[in-house]
C-alpha cells in the first residue's frame, strides 16, 4: 500500500483535492442537512474498499496511519469540497477507544467491521436529565451472571436510527460519587429491550433520536476498560476532535453565502450593511488564524490545552452572527422555506440559520465551554 | 524555539525589567499633575536602551531591526502603560523617514531620533474627519532659493516634538519637509488628549525652509506617509494588546479577591462568563497580530501592509475598548475613581484607539482594501 506519509504535505493536499474533485458525487456536496446512511453509503463503501475509512487509525489496525498534519489536511480538503459526513462515530470514537483500552478480542471483533461499515455506531452519552451535567447520568448497568442488565434512556443520539451498535456510558456503581461509578459498554442495538425513536428537530429533519433501554442484556466481554473507569476514558477521547468543533469552515462558508446574497441584492452599496459585513469578515479572519495556531500545536504533536474551548465559542458564535445577518438581509425572503433565487445563484438563508442554532449547543454548550475556560484557563476561584 | 524567538523574548524581557524599575504609574500620575505628558529624562533612558532606534538603520546609529521587534517592545511598553510616545516617534516618524527618498536629510534626522536628542512628529493630517494623507492643502512654493510653506495641520502627536515632518502639496505632488518647532511663522496650539498626552494644531504662515530640509521630494511624500501610517497602525495595535492584557490581569485579580455576599466575585457565573469573553477578545487581538507578522516580509508590498494594518488596528482598537469598558464595570464603583489603575489604562486605550483611525474606520478600510484586491485577482 502506498505510503502517504512519505509524500510532501503540499503534494498530499494536491492529490487528495484532485481525487475528491474527480470522484466525489456532485449531488452530495454541501448537503443542507446531515445525510442519512443510505444517502452516503455508496461513497463510503467505495472509500472502504480503497482502505480509506479510518485515515487516523494506525496501519496495523487497518487505518491509513496518517500523521497529524496529514490528517488535518485531509479533513480540511473534505470540508473544502463539502463532503457529507458519514455516521462516523465508529471511526472517530469507538476505534480510538478500543485501540487504546480494548481487549484483543474486542479489537478483533469490532475494528474490522467498523472499517467495512458493517457496524454503524452511535454515541450513548446524553440523557433527558444529563446534558451539560453529563456525569449525573442515570442509565444503570447491573451485573447478572455473564451479563450487565442495562436500564435507562439516552437522548440526542445522532443517527441512532441508522446505527447497529451504541457505545454508552452507564452507572455501574450506585454508591460512588458521580464521575466515579460510570462504565463504558458496547451494545448491539438488535438486543431485545432496545427501542429507538427519532426526534424531529427544529428544521424538520430527523437527525437525532431517543433510545430506550429496558432490561437490555450486554455481555460482560463488551465492557471497555475497567469497571467504573468510563468517565476517564470518555474525557481522553475528546482530544483531537475538539479542534474540529472550532473549525472556521462553517463560518467561512456561511460568510461566502452571505456575500453572494448581498451581491445579488446590491447590499454592498448600503453602508449599514457594509459595516456589519466588514466586522464579520474580520471575525472570521481572526478565527482562521486562531484555528491555525491550535492546528500548529497538533501538527507539532503537542496535546491541546483547555484553551481550545475559546475556539469553539468564537467559531460557533461567529457562525451564528453571520446566519442571523443572512436572514435579516433576506428581508421578506427570510421567512420562505427552501433556497431562493438571488441573481443567478440560490441561497438558503434558513439553512444557515438552522445549522447555526445547534452549533452553540452541541459538543458542550458554549456556557459549559465558558465554565471550563474560567476554571482551567483563567483559574478563577 | 529558534534564535529569532529567543531574541524577541530577550527584547521583551529587557522592557519588563525597565518597567519594573520605573514605577511607571506613579511617575505618570505625577507628570500629569504638573501638566506634562511624559518625561524627557525617561526618553533618554529609552534611547539608551536602543528601543528608539529599533527601526533606524545601523548606519544611522540605530539597531536596524524590523517591525516585529518594534512590535514586541510596543506590546511590553503598553503592558507597562508607559506614557512616552514611543510608537508615535520611534514607530510612525521613524517609518516615514525610512521611506523617504532624500536619504541624507532623512538619515541625519533618524540618527538624532535614535539617540533621543530630537523628538520628531509627523504633521500630515489637516482635517480631523479625513484620514487620507493625499488630502493636503498645505502648499509649498518656491521663492528664490527658499521654499515657503503655508497651511495648517492638526492632531500632531506629540505636541512636544522638536521637529515636525510637514507634508505639503507642490505642483509635482506631495513632498515632506522638516520644520523645527521654533521656525519663524510656525504657530502651535496644544490640545490635551484623554490619556494626558498633548497633540498640536499647527499653523504655517510663510514658513521658510531650505532645500536640505526636504525629506521626501515632490511625489515621494505620499508613499512615505502611506508606509508610515500602515506601520504605525500595526505598532499601535501591539501597544493596545499589551494594555488590554494588563487590564485583564488586574480585572481577574480583582474578581478573584474582592468578596461580596461572603464569596469572591469570581464565584458568580455571570461574572466568570464575562471574564471569559474578555479573555477571548484578547486572544483575538493576539491572533490578528500573529497573522500580520506571520504574513509580512521586509519587502512586502505596501498594499499588503495596509490591509494587515487595517485588520490589526480594527481588531485591537475594538477589543481593547471593550476590555477597558468592561474592566471598569467589573471593578464596580472603585473602577470609576481616579486612583484606581483601571482608568489610567482605559484612557490610554481610548487615545490609541482613536489615533490614525478607530475600529469602525479601520473595518471599512479593510473591507475596501480587501475588495480591491479581490477585484484585481478576478
Amino acid at each position: 500500500m502506498k505510503d502517504w506519509n512519505a509524500l510532501p504535505d503540499d503534494q498530499f493536499r494536491v492529490d487528495i483535492r484532485a481525487f475528491l474533485e474527480a470522484n466525489y458525487p456532485e449531488h452530495l456536496r454541501y448537503p443542507s442537512r446531515r445525510m442519512r446512511w443510505h444517502e452516503v453509503k455508496e461513497w463510503y463503501l467505495l472509500r472502504a474498499e480503497q482502505g480509506w475509512t479510518a485515515p487516523g487509525w494506525p496501519k496495523e489496525y487497518g487505518g491509513v496511519g496518517l500523521s497529524p498534519t496529514k490528517q488535518l489536511i485531509y479533513i480540511e480538503e473534505l470540508e473544502r469540497w463539502g463532503v457529507a459526513r458519514a455516521p462516523d462515530q465508529g471511526v472517530i470514537m469507538v476505534g480510538h477507544l478500543l485501540i487504546k483500552y480494548g481487549t484483543d478480542a474486542q479489537k478483533k471483533e469490532f475494528l474490522p467491521k467498523i472499517l467495512s461499515w458493517e457496524h454503524i455506531w452511535c454515541q450513548g452519552y446524553s440523557e433527558p436529565n444529563a446534558g451539560s451535567d453529563l456525569a449525573s447520568l442515570r442509565t444503570q448497568a447491573v451485573e447478572d451472571g455473564d451479563d450487565y442488565v442495562v436500564n435507562g434512556q439516552k437522548t440526542w443520539t445522532t443517527l441512532a436510527q441508522d446505527a447497529t451498535h451504541m457505545f454508552l456510558l452507564a452507572r455501574t456503581d450506585q454508591q460512588a460519587k458521580k464521575q466515579a461509578g460510570i462504565s463504558f459498554l458496547l451494545v448491539d442495538l438488535d438486543t431485545p429491550g432496545v427501542t429507538i425513536r427519532p426526534i424531529r428537530n427544529i428544521a424538520g429533519h430527523e437527525e437525532f433520536c431517543e433510545v430506550f433501554l429496558e432490561d437490555v442484556r450486554v455481555p460482560k466481554r463488551n465492557l471497555v476498560g475497567a469497571p467504573n473507569e468510563g468517565w476517564t476514558m470518555a474525557k481522553a477521547l475528546l482530544g483531537f476532535e475538539r479542534l474540529f468543533l472550532g473549525s472556521p469552515k462553517l463560518a467561512q462558508n456561511a460568510l461566502g453565502r452571505l456575500r453572494t446574497l448581498a451581491e445579488a441584492r446590491g447590499l454592498f452599496s448600503d453602508q449599514g450593511f457594509v459595516d456589519q459585513f466588514a466586522r464579520l469578515e474580520l471575525d472570521v479572519a481572526d478565527l482562521g488564524e486562531a484555528y491555525e495556531s491550535f492546528a500548529d500545536q497538533v501538527r507539532a504533536g503537542q496535546p491541546l490545552g483547555a484553551d481550545i474551548s475559546w475556539l469553539k465559542v468564537w467559531g460557533t458564535e461567529t457562525f451564528d452572527r453571520i446566519a442571523a445577518l443572512a436572514v435579516q438581509s433576506a428581508e421578506s425572503y427570510g421567512a420562505l422555506a427552501g433556497p431562493q433565487r438571488y441573481g443567478d445563484t440560490d441561497v438558503d438563508a434558513l439553512v444557515l440559520y438552522f445549522d447555526a442554532l445547534p452549533a452553540t449547543i452541541y459538543g458542550g454548550t458554549n456556557e459549559i465551554q465558558r465554565n471550563i475556560l474560567s476554571k482551567q484557563v483563567l483559574q478563577l476561584p | 524555539m529558534n534564535d529569532s524567538a529567543d531574541e524577541l523574548r530577550m527584547l521583551a524581557d529587557s522592557v519588563v525589567q525597565f518597567a519594573r524599575n520605573d514605577d511607571t504609574l506613579t511617575r505618570t500620575r505625577a507628570l500629569h499633575k504638573g501638566g506634562a505628558a511624559f518625561s524627557r529624562e525617561t526618553w533618554s533612558t529609552l534611547a539608551d536602551a536602543g528601543w528608539l532606534g529599533i527601526l533606524v538603520p545601523e548606519d544611522s546609529g540605530g539597531l536596524g531591526l524590523g517591525l516585529r521587534e518594534m512590535a514586541v517592545v510596543a506590546e511590553e511598553l503598553g503592558r507597562a502603560r508607559i506614557p512616552e510616545p514611543v510608537v508615535a516617534v520611534a514607530g510612525f516618524t521613524a517609518s516615514v523617514l525610512s521611506a523617504c527618498d532624500r536619504k541624507a536629510a532623512a538619515s541625519e534626522l533618524l540618527s538624532e531620533l535614535a539617540s533621543g536628542a530630537t523628538i520628531a512628529a509627523v504633521a500630515w493630517q489637516e482635517d480631523p474627519t479625513d484620514l487620507d494623507p493625499a488630502t493636503t492643502h498645505c502648499r509649498a512654493t518656491h521663492e528664490g532659493n527658499a521654499i515657503v510653506l503655508n497651511g495648517s495641520k492638526c492632531l500632531v502627536l506629540p505636541a512636544e516634538a522638536d521637529v515636525f515632518l510637514v507634508s505639503s502639496e507642490t505642483d509635482e505632488g506631495v513632498a515632506l519637509y522638516s520644520v523645527p518647532s521654533d521656525a519663524p511663522g510656525l504657530a502651535l496650539e496644544r490640545r490635551q488628549q484623554v490619556d494626558g498626552s498633548w497633540v498640536a494644531d499647527l499653523r504655517l504662515d510663510n514658513v521658510s525652509v531650505s532645500a536640505d530640509q526636504m525629506l521626501a521630494s515632490p511625489g515621494q511624500g505620499l508613499p512615505a506617509l502611506e508606509r508610515g501610517l500602515a506601520r504605525a497602525a500595526l505598532l499601535a495595535g501591539a501597544e493596545l494588546t499589551g494594555l488590554a492584557h494588563r487590564l485583564l490581569g488586574m480585572t481577574n485579580d480583582y474578581l478573584a479577591t474582592r468578596k461580596q455576599f461572603g464569596q469572591p466575585l469570581s464565584s458568580f457565573q455571570a461574572l466568570r462568563h464575562r471574564a471569559v469573553d474578555l479573555y477571548i477578545q484578547h486572544e483575538l487581538m493576539q491572533a490578528s497580530l500573529r497573522h500580520a507578522f506571520r504574513t509580512l516580509r521586509p519587502d512586502s508590498p505596501l498594499a499588503l501592509e495596509q490591509r494587515l494594518a487595517a485588520r490589526v488596528k480594527a481588531r485591537t482598537s475594538d477589543a481593547a475598548m471593550r476590555i477597558g469598558r468592561e474592566s471598569v464595570q467589573l471593578h464596580g464603583a472603585i473602577g470609576f475613581t481616579e486612583e484606581a489603575d483601571v482608568g489610567i489604562h482605559l484612557k490610554r486605550i481610548m487615545a490609541l484607539s482613536a489615533w490614525l483611525g478607530n475600529a469602525a474606520w479601520q473595518r471599512r478600510r479593510h473591507f475596501e482594501l480587501s475588495r480591491n484586491t479581490q477585484q484585481e485577482v478576478a
